[in-house]
């Protein structure tokens, strides 16, 4: 009855609120007339009377000039990512970006196709493929969803995730190997006519072809990214953050080894194609240092790039794709500590997010030439830069989930200082829904309090 | 209307109501139960208040509703964060509802992507109100405090408070985990 209760007042929101978005369905700024535009999650958030439910926002931003938002809540009872970045590609080949979004503290029920009913808090996660195309046809809230292999291992299935064409990968990085508990893995999904083909493929440290050693607290699958950096052209390569791995040299070795917590991203090459993975091993040594914590890679006007992130030694990596080889190191980023906690390539430039300092802060890099890095930070305990986007048309969306009471977004063109904010219940974006009714008690209410801590 | 913390003073609840309301509290409250037990954690219940000031103890990490609370040095500590908090909920006593008092809830996200677990406080943060009375959580069943695993997420801790009828909640004061900050909440 309770669900629904939750069912019948999230259908007529989502109706209710879908119709401005498909009324000024103008121009998109990317991917043609393509929705939704961005994502927005707020993890924690209270929707009816579900505690931290969370919940997701799309929001179309007007090609130039002043920005006009047209913002939804998407699908009230859907639960998004807590933390880390949101996947945005065109996963089926209709031209428009699809999103996917993860849930590591939730699972999923036994009936398939009905995600949104069949979930409780757990700690094996799934993931929700959200399809773009036109509102024409239909398309906004088309989802598919992606669940754990096996049930019951508790990896946060979902605590990262990656897409190219036809292909998802998700990270599960508390997920065991045999007798090792925390090692990690990923899941790749192969996927045709939105649906996935075949069973994933299940890579971690101890897969023929992946390097390192499967060790007690590595998390890898932490962090992940997808593009076509090397190996066959046209083919993604996958990469993988394992930020608590320890540098201690080769052979399985008991945690604390070495220099403890250095981290380590691993290349796999042409991970779409069914054969055993290649791959090589990055690191950047510095005691917790963190390397890999956050990840962003992408190929642009023929030219791969790769960013790796070590917020724990203030430090971002940069590699560069090369004719025939592996990507190489080009260059380490200094910052502050946390510089590096999140990432984005947008166009010619490197945004980096570091929002332990002060109140956060967001440093853009461009890739090529001396210009001078643009910066740009939050208020007081805002945690501007827990995350970070391209929003297109020379500008970032950039987190600060702890602005104010509910969190706010920032949309932030590079190099000027005109910064709009965005924030649930300040007319643009709406508040999450409370129970169907006059809420009576504080609880029944919904509540945002950590917009931004994801967007894509 | 129940009081929002820090809001207007509580209503009396209208009468008549009474055992539909309870009914419905029924379902909200084992739901609540299932969902605490099902996170490895427990619902905590008061037994009075007591008179008297917080405690003393720097320092103290100061954050309102919404906010982030780190929970350690790292940006990968620990961290929690209350998302609402509220009074004028009945008072169950074994004779019934007790019209001179409330109960107070509040509810917390507790969060630990550090990769190693964190043992939850034996003694959870305390609720201040308006003239400086302390109201203790305690736990029910008692025994050691739960553990929270890395990467763990728990969304139904709900701290439960009782007090006079008349005083509002001015903030939440105490530590969340074993050895960590003592954290200050204003309401």
């Amino acid at each position: 009855m309770r669900f629904v209760r939750v069912a019948v007042a999230g259908v007529l929101l989502a109706c209710l609120t879908s119709v401005p978005v498909a009324a000024h369905a103008g121009p998109a700024a990317r991917g043609g007339d393509c929705a939704p535009e961005f994502v927005i999650a707020d993890p924690n958030a209270r929707q009816y009377e579900q505690a931290a439910l969370g919940a997701v926002y799309t929001l179309r931003i007007e090609e130039e000039g002043p920005p006009r938002v047209r913002a939804r809540l998407m699908r009230p009872w859907m639960p998004p990512t807590p933390e880390g970045p949101i996947a945005r590609a065109d996963i089926d080949g209709d031209g428009c970006d699809d999103l996917v979004v993860g849930s590591p503290h939730l699972s999923a029920g036994d009936h398939p196709g009905t995600p949104d009913l069949g979930y409780l808090p757990g700690e094996d996660g799934y993931v929700q493929i959200i399809w773009g195309g036109t509102p024409a046809r239909g398309q906004m809230d088309a989802t598919t969803v992606l669940r754990p292999p096996v049930r019951g291992r508790h990896g946060h299935f979902g605590w990262s995730v990656a897409a190219a064409a036809g292909v998802v990968a998700v990270g599960a990085p508390h997920e065991d190997a045999p007798g090792v508990p925390d090692a990690g893995a990923v899941h790749l999904f192969a996927l045709a006519d939105r649906r996935v083909r075949g069973a994933p493929r299940r890579l971690a440290q101890d897969t023929p072809g992946v390097p390192g050693d499967s060790e007690d607290g590595d998390l890898f699958g932490w962090s992940l990214a997808m593009a076509d950096l090397a190996g066959a052209a046209g083919v993604p390569d996958l990469v993988v953050g394992a930020p608590y791995e320890d540098d201690d040299g080769g052979g399985r070795q008991p945690d604390g080894q070495g220099v403890t917590h250095a981290g380590a991203v691993t290349l796999l090459r042409d991970v779409a194609l069914p054969r055993t993975p290649a791959g090589t091993q990055f690191r950047l040594p510095s005691a917790e240092g963190l390397f890999g914590y956050a990840l962003a890679a992408s190929r642009s006007a023929g030219v791969a790039n790769l960013a790796a992130g070590a917020p724990g030694a203030g430090a971002v990596q940069l590699f560069r794709g090369t004719p025939g080889g592996d990507p190489s190191p080009l260059r380490v980023l200094r910052g502050p500590r946390s510089y590096g906690f999140s990432l984005a390539l947008a166009g010619d430039d490197l945004a980096i997010g570091a929002p332990d300092e002060g109140g956060g802060t967001v440093t853009v890099v461009p890739l090529d030439g001396p210009a001078e890095p643009f910066v740009v930070g939050g208020g007081p305990g805002d945690r501007f830069g827990w995350s970070v986007a391209g929003a297109g048309y020379g500008r970032l969306l950039v987190g600060a989930p702890d602005r104010g009471r509910t969190g706010a977004v920032a949309l932030v063109p590079i190099g000027g200082d005109e910064i709009v904010w965005f924030a649930p219940g300040d007319g643009t974006i709406p508040e999450p829904p409370s129970v169907y009714g006059e809420p009576r008690w504080p609880h029944e209410r919904g509540v945002a309090v950590d917009f931004g801590s994801s967007v894509g | 209307m129940p009081t929002v913390a820090g809001g207007r003073p509580p209503v009396t609840p209208p009468p008549g109501r009474g055992h539909a309301r309870h009914g419905r509290w029924v379902v909200p409250a084992v739901v609540t139960l299932v969902l605490a037990c099902g996170a490895g954690f427990v619902v905590f219940w008061t037994g009075g208040s007591t008179a008297g000031g917080s405690r003393a103890v720097a320092p103290v990490l100061v954050t309102g509703i919404g906010g982030r609370i780190p929970l350690g040095t790292g940006f990968d500590s620990p961290w929690t964060m209350v998302q609402t908090a509220g009074c004028g909920y009945p008072s169950h006593t074994e004779r019934g509802v007790d019209p001179t008092r409330q109960t107070c809830r509040v509810f917390v996200v507790l969060g630990n992507p550090s990769p190693e677990p964190v043992r939850m406080a034996d003694h959870f943060p305390d609720l201040v109100d308006d003239r400086g009375g302390t109201h203790p959580a305690v736990r029910e069943p008692p025994g050691r405090a739960p553990v929270v695993q890395p990467g763990q997420r728990l969304t139904s801790v709900v701290f439960t408070y009782e007090m006079a009828r008349e005083r509002r909640p001015v903030r939440l004061e105490g530590r969340l985990i074993q050895a960590g900050p003592i954290v200050r909440v204003p309401l």
